[in-house]
């Protein structure tokens, strides 16, 4: 699902190697975490996962598309086949949480009554079946974060990629969408979470990659169990 | 960026009936947003509207005018002055001489009596016509060539051949006024045409700057919609869209300004007109020019959307 070759990341602005000669197989079905302290890397590895960022050097391989020569005509089709979930939730709020959830179908060229009936069953997977029509500042931290996992995966990816989703919650709350991402990872779907609320990795028992000044220096995903 | 038509592909393998119901989704959506700001989007309206009809109206009055000049252009005749001391009898001889030419169609006597009758009549002077001991007027034959008198040459040679017979003073050419209007129609033409084009780079940079502000405030969205996959068409789409409902509704109100403007010019052209014996009217847009109106607002507006979204949503 994911493969990482000597890949590196710099910034020329600020003139610092975010990632350095990073090798890595993360195999289709796997779910873990990405954990490191602030500045380790965290964010820039799932920005060039998800085709946000290109790299600086080496090569990276996700969901069968090489992101390293991707055009931007292909980029649509490689996002289409991932689902993004952002601490900040990134969510509309001039739209309904239907409209919200639906955006992903709407850009594939789903038929309106099939997005309907696929955005109904999203929401009811995190609970929110009847917040079909609500605006999201309607809703709680908590619930926006669900609507965004909803939006998500409501296109049926291959590959969950979610920054930080739970930064902003309680233990409660945070525990909830992690169990969904365990819900949709027993499904097929390959889950990376980054994170560094090291209790919930502790807690959830799933195989890790540790970053530090931008290196790997654990991986346990070479020896995960995959679903 | 996609090779396919911005406002997308019917043939991607989707069904025609899911596309035209995509393209009237997102065409309902922006008509909506626009409404939602109905200020904002009135202004913008009322600048293109102005800017297509103000060049509208100029270029129906202009037609006008040509129309006047062509239909004018077939009764063009040419007066023949006769001397003085030639008396009727040998100007209607002449007359008949004239009349047997083959590039002259049709001749017309005036005699020294005619003249000076219809010189009282069209100038009032008929006292002071009377109090002269002898008619001043000359005969005159009133010509109608057989040849077209906008032909510079040809008319020039008709009127050397005409000084040239005995007995002729004077040629006047009621062809010169006609070459003095179309002058200026050709001028008022160019400066319209200067006009239009300024003007239509003022709507496009108008709709652009427009959508300019629409794709910084929807930024976000445009960002959402690209990491969940959206190609540049279906976040151009909407921005188009907007474009095209500026220019099509700016044109459908220049039409309507337009028609306003020339049945608001028509009094006083009319009672100008009839100063000198005329009915002439300035035409109005008609059938073509309303949708040569419409069709060109609305491919200005095309035009200022795709070449400012084109911009500025590739730095989104």
């Amino acid at each position: 699902m994911i493969r990482l070759h000597k890949l590196s990341k710099r910034y020329p602005d600020t003139g610092g190697s975010a990632l350095s000669n990073l090798n890595m197989e993360i195999p289709s079905g796997a779910m873990g975490f990405v954990i490191g302290h602030s500045g380790a890397g965290k964010s820039s590895l799932l920005k060039l996962l998800a085709g946000i960022e290109k790299p600086s050097g080496g090569e990276i391989n996700v969901a069968g598309f090489d992101l390293t020569q991707i055009t931007h005509r292909e980029l649509p089709d490689f996002r289409r086949q991932i689902g993004v979930v952002f601490q900040e939730n990134r969510l509309l709020f001039d739209r309904s949480v239907a409209e919200n959830v639906g955006l992903p179908l709407e850009v594939c060229h789903v038929r309106s009554a099939d997005i309907e009936s696929r955005v109904r069953a999203a929401l009811e997977k995190v609970g929110l079946g009847q917040h079909f029509d609500a605006m999201p500042q309607q809703l709680s931290g908590g619930e926006q974060q669900r609507v965004s996992i909803a939006r998500a995966v409501v296109n049926r990816p291959s590959l969950i990629i979610a920054d930080e989703p739970t930064g902003n919650l309680d233990r409660k709350l945070a525990q909830d969408i992690m169990r969904l991402f365990w819900d949709f990872n027993r499904l097929g779907t390959t889950v990376l979470v980054a994170t560094h609320d090291v209790d919930m990795v502790a807690e959830m028992e799933m195989p890790i990659l540790e970053l530090q000044d931008g290196q790997i220096v654990h991986n346990q995903f070479s020896e995960a169990v995959v679903l | 960026m996609s090779g396919t038509s911005p406002l997308g592909d019917p043939a991607s393998g989707l069904e025609l009936q899911n596309f035209a119901e995509r393209q009237g989704r997102v065409l309902i959506t922006t008509a909506k947003r626009l409404m939602a700001t109905p200020l904002a989007t009135l202004l913008t309206i009322a600048v293109i509207a102005i800017s297509l009809a103000l060049p509208a109206t100029f270029f129906c009055s202009v037609i006008s005018l040509q129309d006047v000049g062509l239909s004018w252009r077939g009764n063009t005749v040419v007066t023949v002055y006769l001397e003085q001391s030639m008396d009727d009898a040998a100007g209607a001889v002449l007359t008949q001489e004239m009349a047997a030419r083959e590039d002259i169609r049709h001749a017309n006597h005036i005699s020294k009596e005619q003249a000076a009758a219809d010189f009282a009549q069209w100038t009032g002077f008929e006292e002071l016509l009377s109090s002269l001991d002898e008619n001043p007027l000359p005969g005159a034959i009133v010509i109608e060539p057989a040849i077209d008198l906008s032909d510079v040459k040809a008319a020039e040679s008709l009127a050397v051949n005409l000084l040239a017979i005995d007995g002729v003073e004077s040629a006047d050419m009621d062809v010169q006024w006609l070459e003095r209007l179309n002058a200026v129609l050709r001028l008022l033409n160019t400066g319209i045409a200067i006009v239009a084009s300024l003007l239509a780079i003022a709507v496009i940079i108008t709709i652009g700057n427009t959508l300019r502000l629409d794709v910084q405030a929807r930024r976000e969205e445009i960002a959402v919609a690209q990491l969940v996959g959206a190609s540049d068409n279906f976040v151009q789409k909407p921005f188009l869209f907007t474009g095209l409902l500026y220019g099509f509704v700016g044109g459908l109100l220049a039409a309507l300004l337009t028609t306003l403007a020339i049945a608001l010019l028509n009094s006083p052209v009319a009672a100008l007109a009839a100063e000198y014996q005329s009915s002439f009217r300035l035409s109005g847009l008609g059938v073509s020019g309303f949708f040569a109106l419409l069709a060109s607002g609305t491919l200005l507006g095309l035009c200022g959307a795709w070449l400012t979204v084109r911009q500025h949503i590739l730095r989104v």
